[in-house]
C-alpha cells in the first residue's frame, strides 16, 4: 500500500459526506479514477451517506402545505417532451399566426400597463387615506421598529381587522422581485397580507391589510421578498418583522 | 407497501408524463421523510415547509431524469431535499440548532405500515446506530452531513484541532458503515 493510497483511502469517509475541504479534492478524485480498492470503500461509505438521509425522524408537515403545493403545480411547467417535426407550410403558418399573436398581446398589455398604473395610483391613494383614518381611531395601536436599516411602523386596529404598514428605507427589490407581506399566527403559519409595492422616488411605502380573519388570530408581520405577483407561501429571504 | 398501492416506478413515469394524482400520490408517500430532512437540517418549520414545496417541485419537472438503475428513489428524492435545504441553508446565511425539538421514537411509531416496509427498520436501524455514536462523533456527522460544513469548517465552529475533526469524523462513518453494511450490501 503506497503513501499516496492511505491518504487518500482515509479520505474517503468525508468524502463520502461532502465534508472534504475543496482543496483535497482533486488529488482524491485523480486517486479514485485508478485505484479499485479505494472506489469500493467509497462505494460503502456512500451506501452510508445514503442511510443517513433516512435516519432523521419523519415529520408529517401541516395538510396545508399539500394545498399549496397543488396550487404552485398549475403555474408549474414540466419539459417538453420531445422535439417537433414541422413542414414548410406548418412553420409558415404557425409563424403567421404567431406574428398575431404576438401584435394582439403588445396592444393588450400596453392597455393592460395603463389600466394598471391607475389601478395603483388609485390603490395607493385608498391606502394612504385608510392608514391617516386609522390614526384618528382610538382602538389603533402603534408599534416602531427599526431592523436591517428599515424602521417605520405599523398602526393595528384589531377590532376592524385592519394593519396600516409605514416603512422608510426599503431597498429597491432585485430584479424580477417584489416584497410581499405575511400576517402570522402563534403556531408560526404565514397568511399572505398582500404586496408592498416599491416604488422609485417614495422615500417610504404604505400598505394596508384588511385581514382575511380575526386579526386576534395573528401575533405577527412579516415581509419576505418574492417573485413578481407573489406568492402562496412564503419562497424568499425575510426582510423585517413586526410582533404586534 | 400495500399490495393494492400502484407501484412506485409506475407513479414516477406517470409523474413523468404530467399526472398530477401520480405526483399528489408520491407527495403523500414520501412527504413526511422529505420534511422531517428538512426541518431537521433549517431547524424553522416554515423554512423546512418552503423546502419541501421546492424539492417536490423539482420532482415534477425533472421526473423523467429518474434512472432506477442508479440508486432507489427514495435516496433520489432525499438527495434533492437534503441540496435543496442546504443551499436555503446557505443563502440564509443562519445556522440551526442541531436539534429539532422532535421526539425520534415517537415520530418512527407515527409512521404507517412499518411492520410490513423492511426499508423503514433497515432506516430505523440507522437512526439509531447514529445515535449509538460517541457525541463528539456525531457532532462532527451532523454539522458535515444536516449543516453542510467542511471539516476546516467544523475545526473553526467546534474550536477542535482539524487532526481531531478528520478522526472522528472517519471514526464515526467506519463505525456507521460496519452497522449499516452488516445484512448482505456490503
Amino acid at each position: 500500500m503506497t503513501d499516496e493510497h492511505a491518504l487518500a483511502n482515509q479520505e474517503l469517509a468525508a468524502y463520502a459526506v461532502d465534508a472534504l475541504d475543496p482543496a483535497e479534492v482533486s488529488g482524491l478524485e485523480a486517486h479514485l479514477r485508478t485505484c479499485k480498492i479505494c472506489q469500493a470503500d467509497l462505494g460503502a461509505y456512500r451506501r452510508v451517506s445514503s442511510g443517513l438521509l433516512s435516519a432523521v425522524p419523519p415529520v408529517y408537515p401541516r395538510p396545508a402545505v399539500r394545498q399549496l403545493l397543488q396550487r404552485r403545480l398549475t403555474h408549474q411547467t414540466q419539459p417538453a417532451r420531445s422535439a417537433w417535426r414541422w413542414s414548410p407550410w406548418q412553420l409558415a403558418s404557425a409563424g403567421a399566426l404567431a406574428l398575431i399573436i404576438v401584435l394582439g398581446i403588445v396592444s393588450s398589455l400596453q392597455l393592460r400597463s395603463l389600466l394598471e398604473s391607475q389601478a395603483e395610483l388609485r390603490s395607493r391613494s385608498d391606502s394612504q387615506q385608510i392608514a391617516v383614518a386609522m390614526l384618528a381611531y382610538p382602538s389603533t395601536q402603534s408599534i416602531g421598529f427599526a431592523q436591517n436599516g428599515i424602521s417605520g411602523s405599523l398602526l393595528v386596529d384589531k377590532q376592524r381587522g385592519l394593519i396600516a404598514v409605514f416603512a422608510w428605507h426599503l431597498p429597491v427589490p432585485p430584479a424580477g422581485k417584489t416584497y410581499q407581506m405575511w400576517l402570522i399566527d402563534p403556531q408560526g403559519h404565514r397568511t399572505s397580507g398582500g404586496l408592498l409595492a416599491y416604488e422609485t422616488g417614495y422615500p417610504f411605502v404604505t400598505a394596508v391589510i384588511t385581514s382575511p380573519s380575526p386579526l386576534s388570530n395573528f401575533n405577527g408581520l412579516g415581509v419576505t421578498v418574492e417573485p413578481l405577483g407573489g406568492s402562496p407561501a412564503p419562497t424568499g429571504p425575510r426582510i423585517f418583522g413586526v410582533d404586534f | 407497501m400495500d399490495a393494492s398501492q400502484p407501484a412506485e416506478f409506475d407513479l414516477i413515469r406517470a409523474v413523468a408524463g404530467g399526472d398530477q394524482q401520480a405526483f399528489l400520490a408520491i407527495y403523500d408517500r414520501h412527504a413526511p421523510r422529505v420534511y422531517g430532512l428538512t426541518l431537521h437540517i433549517l431547524g424553522d418549520p416554515m423554512l423546512a415547509e418552503e423546502v419541501t414545496q421546492d424539492t417536490f417541485l423539482k420532482l415534477w419537472s425533472r421526473a423523467r431524469s429518474y434512472v432506477p438503475e442508479r440508486g432507489s428513489f427514495d435516496v433520489w428524492l432525499l438527495t434533492i431535499a437534503r441540496r435543496t435545504a442546504l443551499d436555503r441553508l446557505r443563502l440564509e446565511g443562519r445556522r440551526p440548532l442541531l436539534s429539532d425539538g422532535q421526539d425520534p421514537e415517537e415520530a418512527w411509531r407515527s409512521l404507517p405500515d412499518k411492520s410490513r416496509d423492511p426499508e423503514e427498520i433497515r432506516w430505523e436501524s440507522m437512526h439509531f446506530a447514529l445515535r449509538a455514536l460517541p457525541e463528539q462523533q456525531q457532532q462532527v456527522l451532523e454539522l458535515a452531513y444536516y449543516q453542510g460544513l467542511s471539516q476546516s469548517e467544523i475545526a473553526d465552529e467546534l474550536g477542535w484541532p482539524l487532526g481531531t475533526v478528520k478522526t472522528r469524523m472517519r471514526a464515526a462513518m467506519q463505525a456507521l458503515r460496519r452497522e449499516w453494511n452488516t445484512d448482505g450490501v456490503d
